[in-house]
């Protein structure tokens, strides 16, 4: 009677442990404030305290691009055409031809870029990826190469933390350089080895790479930095047939990665190994009625758990949401916007007629 | 200067590419005009935009290119192989994502171990290919030859209607030029040397002879004995009357009847250093000067009087030369 008594109490200690690690890993947004800074009322990013480099936000929109001052809950925009990288220190104007590039400071003062490259901004990295795709180049805020970098193949990703720049390519070749152009880790391989890279991505602290490699079937491979280099931990097969190119990003907390090919959402545990597809229905929406006709793309981690997502309609331009998820599970769906935008405990998200800030995450 | 026909360097050539390619059954498809292997890079997309551009100056992307530039005469490109697609690329559809410049992009593996890489494909177009190739995989060619593939608007770099396109040979890790595998090219003009210097080696490039000045006058120059490296800048236009120019195939220098520089772009060699043009070591910009010429190769010059044949041939065999004579002390 006894054995059963402690039975009973240890079976529900069992279910309160197991609800209690649930909620946990789930977040519980304590959202303080919701503000929508509309760019109709944004002020001219002329008038930008240049010193101001703190709590400010870079976002990239349809046609107009800027910072957003979290402190102030204001919206500093410059309109531009085409395309555009930018970070704190300012940002660069493209055409898809890549024959125009401008160069712009933080308060828009502008001088012409001679190069002939898309330029790709991350974690203070400002990288000119070469048009024909086989080389890169490092420079300063004013457009000065500092070092550069050509590969016998085409690129085929690109991340990079606060310490590495990650570069994969066609034929498998994997190099991570430091600030200083020395390799850190060069792989070099053969396509005769089918070794494709799809993607890759660098931690936030510049801990994990995760490399998703090979025709088929594909691998995960989870490496980490140790003793100044990275070593492979292990890999693991992925059993989806895809050609696609992905987009990829590690969660802030090192826990999994989520990765894109396409019209295909895939979470990635890294220290259980596995992978789950995240299927459509999962991620509600609208967009998800006709799967083929919509496109992820990995736009980055939020913080701690959370990814952002962009999911965009193939046909319909102006048909876009951004999902956050957390731990592959949507806990938020952005109807409408382009992207997404984040810093501590603060969520922006960029629509068309302006920002939403979501202060007070905390998952 | 006069101009020539060359045809045996063609066949040679032809022949050895046949070789290399083996059983590769490729071809490019008959297109408007076309751009080709070497082709400084940047020049031509600024010369595809304003049709004029004559830019000297020298700046990031200005490389020989590893490709061809088709500009079809409708939307389409026909597959010029047969094969698998094993890498496809979509150009994002929103300016928050960042797209890579080749745009829409299908790599495809072909028999004896080529890759192809056709870029500035309709994203639609890549979609359903790497569609039908992951329903397929290693069942049957996802990509049959002559299989129109569309370009849309373009993307990419590419402007509408116009394809990049290149060729690696994975036995030798060469990137292949495929102008010799255009058959429809019918190319009657001679490459045109605009500019060709001597530059003495180990003088930071200071001490230099304008081999066409001295042709225009008394069609000799006077220099110190000494290694000097050959840059010269030629252009071929491969398509009568387009604002469209290529490399030339191979440029020669002669010494006194021994060929003392022999650059071709038959091929480049890819290694983990990049991608190495008309014998230069990697990366490619090594082959191009400061005034975006192309570095040929070095030779010596002895003390003495010489005479000096520089020959450019271009993809058909048409050839131009340029003779003078050399006195060194």
């Amino acid at each position: 009677m006894r054995r059963r008594y402690y039975g009973l109490i240890l079976g529900i200690a069992a279910i309160v442990f197991s609800l209690f690690s649930v909620r946990s890993t789930l977040p519980e947004k304590e959202i303080t404030s919701i503000d929508f800074l509309a760019f109709s009322e944004a002020l001219n990013l002329s008038i930008i305290p240049m010193n101001k480099s703190d709590k400010i936000l870079p976002f990239v929109g349809d046609s107009l691009l800027g910072y957003a001052d979290l402190a102030e809950n204001k919206l500093y925009v410059h309109p531009f055409k085409g395309r555009a990288a930018i970070d704190k220190a300012g940002w660069i104007t493209y055409d898809r031809l890549a024959t125009n590039l401008q160069l712009y400071e933080k308060n828009g003062r502008e001088q012409p870029l001679q190069a002939y490259a898309y330029p790709w901004f991350k974690a203070s990295w400002r990288v000119l990826l070469r048009a024909d795709q086989m080389g890169i180049a490092l420079i300063d805020k004013t457009g000065f190469i500092l070092w550069e970098k050509e590969f016998q193949m085409p690129v085929t990703a690109i991340d990079a933390s606060s310490s590495f720049l990650a570069i994969g390519t066609l034929d498998g070749s994997i190099s991570v350089f430091d600030r200083n152009g020395w390799a850190i880790l060069s792989i070099q391989a053969s396509l005769q080895e089918s070794q494709t890279i799809y993607g890759l991505a660098l931690s936030g602290d510049s801990k994990y790479l995760i490399i998703l490699r090979g025709i088929s079937p594909k691998k995960i491979e989870t490496y980490r930095f140790e003793d100044n280099s990275f070593a492979k931990l292990f890999e693991s097969s992925l059993m989806v047939n895809t050609t696609f190119q992905a987009t990829m990003a590690i969660a802030q907390d090192n826990s999994h990665a989520i990765m894109s090919f396409g019209d295909l959402l895939i979470y990635y545990n890294i220290k259980n190994k596995y992978y789950r597809i995240l299927e459509a229905e999962m991620l509600g929406g609208d967009l998800s009625e006709n799967q083929t006709d919509v496109r992820y793309f990995v736009l980055g981690s939020l913080g701690d758990s959370l990814v952002a997502i962009l999911r965009s309609s193939l046909e319909d331009i102006a048909s876009s949401d951004v999902l956050i998820l957390n731990h592959g599970l949507l806990v938020h769906t952005a109807h409408g916007a382009l992207g997404a935008i984040g810093e501590e405990e603060v969520i922006g998200f960029v629509y068309k007629d302006g920002v939403e800030l979501l202060k007070g995450w905390q998952p | 200067m006069a101009a020539m026909k060359g045809k045996y360097c063609f066949l040679m050539a032809y022949l050895w590419l046949t070789t290399l390619l083996g059983a590769l059954d490729f071809q490019i498809p008959k297109v408007l005009d076309i751009s080709g292997f070497g082709t400084i890079l940047a020049d031509q997309v600024r010369l595809g935009i304003s049709g004029e551009y004559n830019g000297k100056g020298r700046f990031y992307g200005m490389i020989p290119r590893s490709d061809v530039q088709l500009i079809s005469a409708d939307k389409t490109l026909e597959a010029p192989s047969s094969g698998t697609v094993f890498y496809s690329q979509v150009e994002a559809n929103l300016p928050t994502v960042f797209s890579f410049p080749l745009g829409g992009a299908l790599a495809v593996i072909h028999p004896d171990k080529f890759v192809s890489l056709t870029s500035g494909l309709d994203s639609f177009q890549v979609i359903e290919s790497s569609f039908r190739s992951s329903k397929e995989m290693q069942k049957s060619s996802a990509i049959k030859k002559g299989e129109k593939l569309s370009g849309g608007v373009g993307s990419g770099v590419y402007t509408s209607k116009s394809f990049g396109l290149r060729l690696f040979d994975v036995k030798n890790e060469l990137w292949m030029n495929t102008i010799f595998l255009a058959p429809w090219i019918e190319d009657n003009t001679s490459p045109i040397i605009r500019s060709a210097r001597l530059i003495k080696a180990g003088t930071d490039n200071k001490i230099l002879f304008d081999i066409i000045e001295a042709n225009k006058k008394e069609r000799r120059i006077t220099c110190p004995q000494g290694a000097y490296s050959l840059f010269v800048d030629a252009r071929d236009i491969i398509i009568s009357n387009s604002h469209f120019y290529s490399a030339p195939y191979r440029i020669e220098a002669i010494l006194d009847g021994e060929i003392v520089i022999n650059a071709s772009f038959m091929a480049a060699r890819a290694s983990g250093g990049g991608i190495s043009f008309l014998g230069n070591p990697p990366p490619s910009q090594r082959a191009i000067g400061e005034d975006c010429s192309y570095q040929t190769g070095q030779f010596i010059i002895l003390r003495g009087k010489h005479d000096f044949l520089l020959q450019v041939n271009d993809f058909a065999g048409n050839q131009t030369d340029m003779r003078i004579s050399i006195t060194s002390y």
